[in-house]
């Protein structure tokens, strides 16, 4: 792992486009500012952490017994079809 | 004709079926390329299969079928990275955790899959709205 001590107002750049900037540095929080390509996705690490889990949890899916996802999928077509 | 196999069914497809992520899956970034599986008898939910690791399959639903206003607006940058026009009518997919207790099965509103069936192109992204949840109960979504 890279580290890097950056002050308030300084900024690094991560490949030839992402800059990271510090706006503020209050206490134990800093407060970054990114600009990155529109087609970049920036997130919280936990809210990236919480679906990388749920896409883990997913894939228990395919080994249950075809009778319980189609039980579903009937009381889903059911629902839906009536008002 | 290349196969896959979900649940001991062996399914063949094209090569046009193939839909290109080329950004994976959220903690999944090996995954690239998939099949869209559609079978009568689990409609309204489908497999998403990756062709990466033919061990795994994603049950998914269109959300819309549970929640008819589910996020109308799709994030701004899902375009620019589909690399797909505004015109290009998106797929909309939720990744299900299905358990045999069906008050314990969940989707996940949180992080959708959208794909360019004219593109065929994929992506998973993650809502700015965090009231979506990544664990809704399957039942509630469907009664809400």
């Amino acid at each position: 792992m890279l580290v890097l001590s950056r002050k308030s107002g300084e900024k690094l750049i991560i490949g030839n486009e992402i800059v990271v900037e510090v706006l503020a540095i209050n206490g134990d929080v800093v407060k970054l500012g990114i600009t990155a390509p529109r087609a970049t996705s920036v997130h919280r690490f936990e809210v990236f952490a919480e679906i990388e889990a749920a896409n883990r949890a997913a894939l228990a899916s395919c080994e249950l017994e075809r009778e319980v996802i189609e039980r579903m999928a009937t009381r889903l077509k059911h629902r839906r079809s009536t008002p | 004709m290349p196969t896959i196999c979900i649940q001991g069914a062996t399914l063949s497809y094209e090569e046009s079926d193939i839909i290109a992520f080329d950004e994976g899956l959220i903690g999944f970034p090996h995954l690239r390329r998939m099949v869209l599986v559609r079978q009568s008898d689990i409609a309204p939910f489908l497999w998403l299969v990756p062709l990466d690791d033919e061990r795994l399959a994603f049950l998914t639903i269109d959300p819309r079928t549970l929640l008819a206003d589910y996020a109308s607006h799709v994030p701004t940058d899902v375009r620019a990275r589909l690399m797909c026009d505004a015109e290009d009518r998106l797929l909309m997919l939720c990744m299900v955790v299905m358990r045999a207790d069906p008050s314990r099965s969940t989707v996940n509103l949180r992080a959708p899959v959208l794909i360019s069936a004219r593109a065929m192109r994929g992506l998973q992204t993650i809502l700015a709205d965090s009231s979506y949840r990544v664990d809704q109960p399957l039942l509630v979504a469907e009664a809400a």
